[in-house]
């Protein structure tokens, strides 16, 4: 989203030199002609206001438009017009006229399509008063007809721009803000599932932490009580254990503290592979105790631009979805497989369980907020996954088929011409 | 102290075998099993000693076991050892008439008291 903002201002500036250009050259040429042909202080006055207000108005309009589409459209017909009015008043041959009429036109939308139709309706107007000046018998009383029946149009162009930089200005202000509201409420929303998760997952990820606790308590006790002659030795094994099992249990907490961190949405170029390590270490408990077989056919896939906390999210609710759903699947036949592919354009991680299956029917409305089909669940976990996927540019779904066993997966755009840090 | 032998049944490897060292240097031989299953395959009927369970574990958990146990005729007195017990579980551990129950981590003079209760 970023990226796009970036170019999108980049090009908008890009344009901006090139329609000061267009509009020096334009100016240069109408004002040989105001001399030519003596005109009176007015249109000089109008002249000189065009100079001094159209850059600066045209400026506001390259920065403030980030709705190219809305902006090109609003300006496209008063463009070419405009383009064509200062072509007809310079009296010179087509090609430069074309060449000005083509750097007025450009929008930030690039040299695409739209560009060519609207250079197209520019020459149009040019040629028509090319032949409409060149046609009849020029004299210095039509020419100044022409250029006096112009200046209006030429004076409503820049208020016509400005009025449109105002509103889009405006409307893009608006949208930004209520953007950036539901981010944040987005954001916390995802915190406040988070810690919720954590919560229900606060007995087995404390019998985790104690599982190290009572190893070091018990080795050193042991090591202590060891007869002298066996105590040098001892002491050292007992050391070595009690230095790993103070690590794993430093492990356990960092990864409780990551998860329940609360901040900023912060996206980094990321590889998903360990990223679904450190997931199922987070869940490795509830996974042991319910007896489930990790299964994972993890593919190379480039690397995604994502927040790493909010993908965890979603992670650690696909599968604590998948282990809820083989609560009543017999113990051999509790298999969480776990895949990753990529066919070039998305990145996929999908999740899959050999539960009690979704109804087909209730598979639609499964992504919607307070659909539950948990007796005590919200409803909340797969919409706020979905919103944290769709966040990344992403999508989510799942493939449901009569029967038992469900997939649910996510799509993520790999990071454009990115290495993993 | 004459418990002769002490089965300790945990899934986590390391308080296994930590505690088996523990049991050693007080002077109680132990094996160690990685599951309730594991200890039921290998069981004879003519164990003497004492069990050492952990209640929370994977497939067949502690209490399970007991009931398995029982159901088998077994008169092996069992230390139940959990992270933490909620009131379920302490319910059924006053049925299967276990010596007593131990939360992690305990202390050596926990454990020396819980060991002579099984001997006793």
């Amino acid at each position: 989203m970023d990226d796009t903002d970036d170019r999108d201002l980049r090009l908008s500036k890009q344009v901006y030199r090139l329609r000061i250009l267009g509009l020096v050259v334009g100016c240069v040429a109408v004002a040989t002609v105001l001399h030519d042909r003596g005109a009176p202080w007015w249109a000089w006055a109008v002249l000189a206001f065009n100079v001094l207000v159209w850059p600066h108005l045209a400026y506001v309009a390259a920065l403030r438009g980030t709705d190219p589409h809305r902006a090109e459209r609003a300006s496209l017909t008063v463009d070419s017009a405009f383009g064509g009015f200062w072509i007809a008043l310079m009296h010179f041959n087509l090609l430069p006229s074309v060449l000005i009429a083509a750097m007025m036109s450009m929008d930030k939308i690039g040299w695409g399509p739209a560009f060519l139709a609207r250079t197209t309706v520019a020459m149009a107007g040019a040629c028509a008063f090319g032949a409409l000046l060149t046609g009849g018998a020029v004299d210095a009383d039509t020419s100044m007809r022409v250029i006096v029946a112009c200046l209006p149009l030429m004076t409503a162009y820049p208020l016509a721009v400005a009025f449109t930089a105002y509103k889009s200005g405006k409307l893009t202000r608006e949208r930004k803000k209520a953007i950036e509201q539901s981010v944040a409420l987005r954001e916390q929303l995802a915190h406040a599932a988070r810690v919720g998760t954590l919560g229900e997952m606060a007995a087995g990820l404390a019998h985790e932490l104690n599982q190290p606790l009572t190893a070091m308590h018990f080795e050193a006790v042991a090591a202590m009580e060891l007869p002298p002659e066996e105590s040098a030795a001892g002491m050292r094994e007992a050391l070595g254990t009690i230095a790993d099992q103070a690590l794993r249990a430093g492990e356990i907490v960092r990864r409780m503290r990551t998860f329940a961190r609360r901040g900023e949405t912060n996206r980094q170029i990321t590889d998903l592979a360990p990223l679904i390590e450190e997931v199922l270490a987070l869940v490795a408990h509830d996974l042991r105790l319910n007896g489930i077989t990790t299964d994972e056919r993890l593919d190379p896939v480039p690397p995604v631009l994502v927040d790493r906390i909010e993908i965890q999210q979603v992670l650690v609710n696909l599968i604590r979805n998948a282990i809820e759903a083989m609560a009543y699947t017999a113990m051999a036949d509790r298999r969480l497989t776990i895949e990753m592919r990529t066919d070039g354009r998305y990145v996929r991680v999908s999740v899959g369980d050999s539960g009690r299956g979704v109804d087909p029917e209730i598979a639609p409305r499964l992504f919607h907020p307070f659909q539950s089909t948990k007796p005590a669940g919200l409803g909340l976990g797969l919409s706020i996954s979905q919103s944290l996927v769709e966040a990344h540019g992403g999508r989510m779904g799942t493939s449901v088929k009569p029967g038992p066993g469900a997939v649910f997966y996510f799509d993520l755009p790999p990071a454009a011409g990115a290495k993993a840090s | 102290m004459d418990v002769a032998h002490a089965f300790v049944i945990d899934d986590d490897e390391i308080v296994r075998t930590s505690l088996g060292k523990l049991l050693r240097v007080i002077g109680i031989p132990s094996t160690g099993f990685s599951s309730a299953e594991a200890f039921l395959a290998s069981y004879r009927g003519n164990e003497r000693g004492c069990l050492i369970v952990d209640i929370r574990m994977p497939g067949m958990n502690g209490l399970d076991l007991l009931d398995a146990l029982q159901l088998r005729g077994s008169t092996l007195p069992a230390i139940v050892i959990s992270g933490h017990a909620d009131e379920g579980s302490l319910q059924r551990l006053a049925d299967l008439s276990v010596v007593g129950l131990l939360e992690k981590p305990f202390s050596l003079a926990q454990l020396k008291q819980m060991l002579v209760r099984c001997g006793g």
